[in-house]
């Protein structure tokens, strides 16, 4: 059970996604078996910017929101599992302001959430990996690396 | 009867009494509060009272909460509170539900059939629910909550007073974990650190923890680091039971752990560099504490020799049992109980030695208790003193009294209803106004009369769209700028978007279930929110309705998470490291951060002195 609070905010965030949201993104709730919406569960997709080996992959991920968000964070998982230092094999995104213990603050949008991840794809943090594959070629081999994500990016074109 | 309500009827005078005897009242939660208040109502003479809780009763229950016996010892709150209140005073209608506030059938045609709400409950997140239901409903509700010698009641009744939701609430934050492991400040992380890391490590499951971690860190350096710990820790676990284990224990934690993080390339920020213990020297001058089991000894700081002869004795306790447990079940673990004589000891002095490594304040045993176990104090004093002003403030609310009452466009009196009961007294608070940014009470009530059976969604998005020029008397439309309708946690038309075909029965809508219908306004940094209840009605046909409340819907301005941000940025100027990423981030959009004027003022009001007291949890009681 969301409290009002959260309930609130969440309406409040799909108001402001709809009238203005950064270009090639997409962010819509899920929908659940009846027809409605699951205000708690986003689907999103994250393009790579132009001009990195990121281009043209659009990148899906789900963001859970837990009953008192915004005190707490959402949860940005990408299905599937994405090749990025920062991703865990689960598909978990590790990112400072998605971290309750780290730069959380309940003031930080959905917009602010995507923009941030985005910048991460082609900016990973060596300080944290999250995963040994990805972060094992970044470290080693940066050529091989670039390749696989381009690879990636060609596996996750936007169908349009 | 009259004799035994002479003296109220004499004080309240018969009309007031008469009120009262006549008064349906909902109490929530029947514990320390709950069971206070309820023998206060019996015998002041409330003639209809219902009571809900869903627990029941404990051991530890029985020092404050005077209701219960030992024979009740597992029997429910509510039916073992209402039976004991009858003997007080047989005259007197009690309902009792052993259940949960949030069930379907608690909706807001039941919460509307009281005249009034007491909430005696023990979390936020409960308390803004009956409150939100209080709303919808109309009905006035009285919040009460007491921590210690600290206690509060306080009256919130719609359009007049401040709602409990008005004001945020501070959500406690838990200490990040590098704290825990590496860079305590403070007795608590030390404690925490003893309980819920150290005890897991050596008696506990440990498999999980290990294994998180190893998905968390897979850099080559931290990878070493968590193998060697892995190693030791199961190095550590083969010793279990023997004489050694406590010695081993302490030379791997309190010593070689220590080294290595001052020996780690990547130096981290200390606020005093720690000193690893001198293990040796400190086993062989352990002392037993000569007052040892006394109060005084638990309630002392102890020194670092005594408190090595705890840590050791306990270990070798705690580390015995483990190994007998796991002579019979591989997977024996041993988990933290804060009423465990050894566990509690084991805590105590590995807290206080990592305390002592790191030069940071010792807690005595008995801190310790309280602050591993998570314990609030109840104390069944302040419950019975804040018991006495719910009543208090009952009786007027059922009076009436609890608007200003203006006469001739004058205000004449203002309410107190608010009180804070602490070691200064007892001192009340006139009622404050609402916050206009709340979204639990700024928000509009209708009711929807239909037949849930027939009437779809996508009539109930036309009758909230259409102009109310186009019919007449209730069938005319709201006007609104639909964007959604929402049903708990399901938003079943988003904007245009839903499944508009499909009755409302066949969306999971009963009779009395709200709506969250949600609409743009012309107003810049507005929104309009109504809570539309459902009722159903069997012999309405079709896609008629009525629409029973006050059209004139009203806007409220929306607090801009932008804005808030920048205030805060603002004051978190001691350039503190943050990862540049999410700085940056947070920089891009702050040139569209909208100004929004009213809402900073609306936050400055002063409303009632909220301490948030989530108290009255289980514990012991407090002597003084």
């Amino acid at each position: 059970m969301t409290t009002a609070i959260s309930k609130a905010r969440l309406a409040e965030e799909r108001k402001n996604w709809r009238k203005d949201h950064p270009f090639g993104f997409f962010a819509v709730p899920a929908k659940n078996d009846d027809g409605s919406l699951n205000m708690a569960k986003w689907n999103v997709g994250i393009p790579g910017k132009p001009n990195t080996p990121w281009e043209k992959g659009l990148y899906k991920l789900t963001m859970t929101f837990p009953d008192d968000y915004p005190q707490k964070p959402p949860k940005c998982q990408f299905t599937p599992p994405l090749f990025h230092p920062n991703v865990y094999p689960s598909g978990t995104v590790c990112l400072s302001i998605l971290n309750e213990e780290q730069d959380w603050k309940p003031a930080i949008t959905i917009k602010q959430i995507l923009l941030g991840i985005q910048d991460l794809l082609n900016d990973p943090n060596p300080d944290s990996p999250a995963q040994s594959d990805a972060y094992v070629l970044f470290k080693r081999d940066k050529v091989a690396y670039e390749r696989r994500v381009r690879q990636q990016a060609m596996e996750m074109q936007s169908k349009d | 009867m009259d004799g035994r309500y002479k003296h109220m009827i004499d004080s309240l005078g018969p009309d007031l009494f008469d009120k009262i005897q006549n008064s349906r009242v909902l109490m929530v939660g029947a514990g320390g509060i709950g069971c206070e208040l309820l023998k206060n109502l019996v015998l002041a003479g409330f003639g209809n009272i219902e009571i809900i809780d869903l627990d029941t009763i404990d051991l530890s229950n029985l020092n404050r909460q005077f209701l219960f016996q030992h024979k009740h010892i597992k029997q429910s709150k509510a039916h073992v509170a209402r039976e004991t209140a009858l003997k007080f005073n047989p005259h007197v209608n009690i309902k009792s539900h052993h259940n949960s506030i949030y069930e379907d059938q608690y909706n807001v045609p039941w919460f509307k059939s009281f005249d009034l709400v007491m909430g005696a409950l023990d979390n936020l997140k409960a308390r803004q629910y009956v409150n939100q239901k209080c709303i919808q409903a109309g009905v006035p509700l009285i919040e009460s909550g007491t921590a210690g010698h600290l206690g509060q009641t306080s009256l919130h009744v719609k359009d007049i007073s401040r709602c409990y939701s008005c004001d945020p609430k501070p959500v406690p934050k838990a200490p990040a974990s590098c704290t825990i492991r590496s860079t305590p400040t403070a007795p608590i992380h030390c404690i925490v650190w003893a309980k819920s890391y150290l005890f897991c490590k050596l008696f506990g499951e440990d498999e999980d923890a290990i294994k998180e971690d190893a998905e968390s860190a897979q850099n080559t350096e931290q990878l070493e680091t968590l193998r060697k710990e892995s190693e030791a820790t199961s190095r550590l676990r083969n010793a279990l039971g023997t004489e050694e284990f406590g010695k081993m224990v302490m030379q791997q934690v309190f010593h070689d752990d220590i080294e290595e993080l001052l020996n780690q390339k990547e130096k981290l920020s200390w606020r005093k560099e720690p000193t690893p213990l001198d293990v040796n020297t400190l086993v062989s001058n352990a002392v037993e504490a000569k007052d040892k089991g006394s109060t005084e000894f638990e309630q002392r700081e102890w020194t670092p020799e005594e408190a090595a002869h705890v840590f050791l004795e306990s270990t070798s306790k705690l580390s015995k049992r483990m190994a007998e447990g796991l002579k019979e079940d591989p997977n024996f673990t041993l988990e933290f109980d804060k009423d465990d004589q050894d566990a509690m000891d084991f805590v105590t002095a590995c807290g206080n030695l990592r305390a002592h490594v790191y030069d940071i304040e010792k807690k005595s045993r008995w801190d310790t208790k309280e602050m591993a176990g998570n314990i609030i104090p109840a104390i069944a004093t302040t419950n019975a003193i804040i018991a006495g002003l719910v009543v208090i403030t009952a009786i007027r609310v059922i009076d009436g009294k609890y608007a200003p009452i203006e006469v001739e466009g004058k205000k004449t009196e203002q309410w107190k209803n608010a009180y804070l009961a602490g070691p200064g007294g007892i001192t009340t608070e006139p009622i404050g106004p609402y916050n206009p940014l709340c979204v639990a009470c700024q928000t509009n009530f209708l009711t929807l009369r239909v037949n849930l059976n027939t009437y779809t969604l996508g009539q109930l998005a036309d009758l909230l769209q259409h102009e109310p020029e186009l019919a007449e008397g209730d069938r005319r439309g709201l006007g609104l700028q639909l964007e959604a309708i929402e049903l708990g946690d399901r938003r079943l038309l988003d904007f245009e978007d839903g499944p508009v075909e499909k009755t409302l029965s066949e969306l999971q809508t009963k009779n009395g279930d709200v709506f969250i219908v949600i609409a743009d306004c012309d107003e810049p940094g507005h929104t309009l929110t109504v809570d539309l209840m459902v009722e159903h009605v069997d012999s309405m046909e079709d896609n008629f309705y009525e629409l029973v409340g006050s059209r004139k819907l009203a806007s409220r301005p929306v607090s801009n998470p932008e804005e808030e941000k920048k205030e805060e940025e603002e004051k978190k100027e001691d350039g503190q490291k943050s990862l540049k990423r999410s700085s940056d981030d947070m920089k891009t959009d702050q040139v569209n951060g909208q100004a929004n004027g009213s809402s900073k003022k609306a936050k400055q009001e002063d409303g009632p002195v909220h301490i948030d007291l989530d108290a009255d949890d289980d514990g012991p009681m407090l002597i003084e």
